[in-house]
């Protein structure tokens, strides 16, 4: 299950970082991200310095984050898609900031079965842009890890692919938004924050299943372009976005995904083989495609 | 749709973008008298009148800095939402368009799939007579060179009512106790500096750096009580989105799901409720918000750029949903 469906809880611990790093075209640049410190200690999968820890709840449970500020500079943690009360909704405007070294105990009720979303709201365009995101996975209600949702879909395989990219300008050298901050011109587009020679060899990225089983596939957008997403040609179903069940599903080979959307996938590969699926980041005026990522689908 | 026929007036090609501009529609002003009086003496029969005029203005963002725009905006008292020009009337009503053109460039209002009225030169006045469309949410936009126009701010909303005098999107349609018109546009500063200089920007590179909803950008969003959406608990809202932007915006609801139920006025079923939709550039899309909780919750775009004014956060197209 690539690291997925090991841990259902109802209370989780969160602290920031400001000492990640993502490598991109070769070279390790700066990164802020959110650490689970209870299990690995480290990011996605506790194997990681980029990209937040995944927090999987059971939906229908009183739920917490318990969220450590290790840093010196305010951030806060909004559930993107949960439909928290404005107290938990972490926007500095509207409810308020967790200061530097402060920390806060964010207090929801997990809505309905499906992928979610979790970023800070401080300055965002930089906050969000720097890495400091990640998935909350809401399970059904009994917890099962091999159902969608209570009378969804089941699956034999299961992974999450967050999309980012990345201007490692901003990453290297800013702190603050400004003018700086006025263009964002990414040079790395990432899975799970490995480009395409990392999120080929990436247990957690890369798919590895038997011709026949079932694989759902969770897509989560954080990137400011949008994003293409096709399996090298293979066929799948969309079943799912923002964490409700799409009334019919949607027979396709690509998907574009908005910034912030989340679109679950449900596909079965019946032939053997490797393939390339692959991620393309669109340049908003013209749809051109501006940078890709690539990672490895073997069918034994 | 009837037509004002074209008339003798000359105009002026100062520059290659205005030549352009004139060369894409015949000349139709009818002279420099001043609307509503030019009105009354041409278009025959009865219709509704909706008057606006073109301006040239420099607004002020949240970084200090000033950028210009060409804006439509309502005159003698046509109605407006934020400070951009509104409109509605009943579909199958008789309606006429009038521009004031105050601004120094030829311009040629239209609502995109329903009407384009003729180039109005400089410093004049045209009209154009249509049918109200089919009930639903359409844009005001301009015609010669959209692609410059949008992004440089000339832009407004129109909505269209149904037949049977309900609150509904469409006769039968979608039901709602409030409406919110939001429309959205992205400037890139480089193409405003070359349009208040009369010339074309470099169509090639475009990355806005402002950001508005209404016209205005946050925090004077939060301060117009058309942009910002307050409502009650246990309310249908329903919010008319619109983008004559060139970003392909992804906006996102903190608080609420909420239901799409029309993109560009076909009716959409394919979609639950969703907290992020698309809305794209050129595009209107109609949702309904379900208001399931008190609180003040933002609305946003999340290329979050788009909340910033040259990348100063948080300024740019950031609303609030007000719920009491």
């Amino acid at each position: 299950m690539a690291g997925l469906g090991n841990i259902v809880q109802a209370d989780w611990k969160l602290e920031s970082r400001m000492m990640g790093s993502i490598e991109i075209g070769g070279s390790n640049h700066f990164a802020w991200c959110f650490i689970d410190p209870e299990h690995g200690g480290e990011g996605f999968g506790g194997d990681r310095t980029s990209l937040g820890s995944h927090l999987e709840f059971r939906e229908g449970e009183m739920c917490s984050i318990d969220f450590y500020n290790r840093s010196g500079m305010p951030h806060t943690i909004h559930l993107h898609g949960l439909d928290v009360d404005q107290a938990n909704d972490g926007v500095p405007a509207t409810s308020f900031e967790v200061p530097g070294f402060g920390s806060y105990k964010y207090v929801f009720r997990a809505p309905h079965a499906g992928t979610y979303h979790y970023h800070c709201h401080v300055d965002t365009v930089l906050h969000y842009a720097k890495g400091m995101f990640g998935t909350i996975i809401v399970r059904p209600a009994d917890g099962s890890t091999d159902r969608a949702w209570d009378g969804g879909p089941t699956f034999d395989e299961e992974v999450l692919w967050n999309l980012a990219t990345t201007d490692t300008n901003w990453n290297d050298n800013l702190i603050a938004s400004g003018p700086e901050t006025a263009r964002f011109n990414p040079d790395g587009f990432v899975i799970n924050g490995g480009e395409t020679a990392a999120a080929s060899a990436d247990a957690m990225t890369a798919i590895a299943v038997q011709r026949g089983q079932k694989v759902y596939l969770r897509l989560v957008q954080s990137s400011y372009q949008w994003a293409r997403v096709s399996l090298n040609g293979l066929p799948f179903e969309v079943v799912a976005t923002d964490g409700r069940p799409m009334p019919t599903p949607i027979q396709a080979t690509s998907w574009e995904l908005g910034p912030g959307e989340r679109y679950d996938i449900l596909f079965t590969p019946n032939t053997a083989g490797t393939f390339r699926p692959m991620v393309e980041y669109l340049d908003d005026y013209t749809s051109r495609v501006i940078g890709s990522v690539k990672t490895k689908l073997v069918v034994s | 749709m009837t037509t004002i026929p074209p008339n003798a007036g000359a105009i002026s090609s100062r520059r290659a973008f205005l030549g352009k501009l004139a060369c894409t529609a015949g000349i139709v002003a009818s002279g420099t008298s001043l609307l509503p009086r030019a009105f009354a003496a041409q278009p025959a029969g009865a219709y509704t009148l909706w008057a606006i005029e073109a301006v040239e203005t420099d607004e002020s963002f949240g970084d200090g800095s000033t950028v210009h725009f060409y804006r439509f905006q309502p005159y003698q008292g046509s109605a407006k939402r934020g400070k951009l020009p509104y409109f509605e009337a009943t579909e199958g009503e008789t309606v006429v368009l009038g521009l004031k053109n105050s601004s120094r460039v030829p311009l040629q209002p239209s609502i995109p799939g329903v009407v384009v009225a003729p180039v109005v030169p400089a410093g004049q006045t045209g009209w154009v007579m249509f049918t109200m469309p089919p009930a639903g949410s359409y844009q005001l936009s301009q015609e010669s060179y959209r692609v410059v126009s949008g992004p440089c701010g000339l832009a407004g909303t129109m909505v269209s009512r149904p037949s049977n005098g309900l609150n509904e999107l469409w006769n039968g349609g979608p039901a709602f106790d409030r409406e919110y018109t939001l429309h959205y546009q992205d400037s890139d500063s480089r193409w405003n500096v070359a349009a208040a200089n009369l010339q074309m920007p470099n169509l090639s590179e475009y990355q806005p750096n402002y950001f508005t909803l209404n016209g205005y950008s946050y925090p004077d969003i939060a301060a117009d009580p058309d942009s910002v959406v307050a409502c009650n608990v246990g309310e249908r809202v329903l919010l008319r989105m619109s983008n004559s932007g060139h970003m392909r915006q992804s906006i996102h609801f903190h608080g609420y799901h909420a239901q799409i139920v029309a993109r560009n006025n076909v009716p959409v079923t394919a979609m639950p409720a969703k907290d992020t939709f698309e809305v794209a550039g050129g595009s209107t899309v109609d949702i309904i918000l379900n208001v399931l909780q008190a609180g003040s919750y933002p609305l946003h775009p999340h290329s979050l750029t788009a909340v910033t004014a040259n990348g100063l956060y948080p300024y740019g197209q950031l609303t609030l949903i007000v719920a009491s």
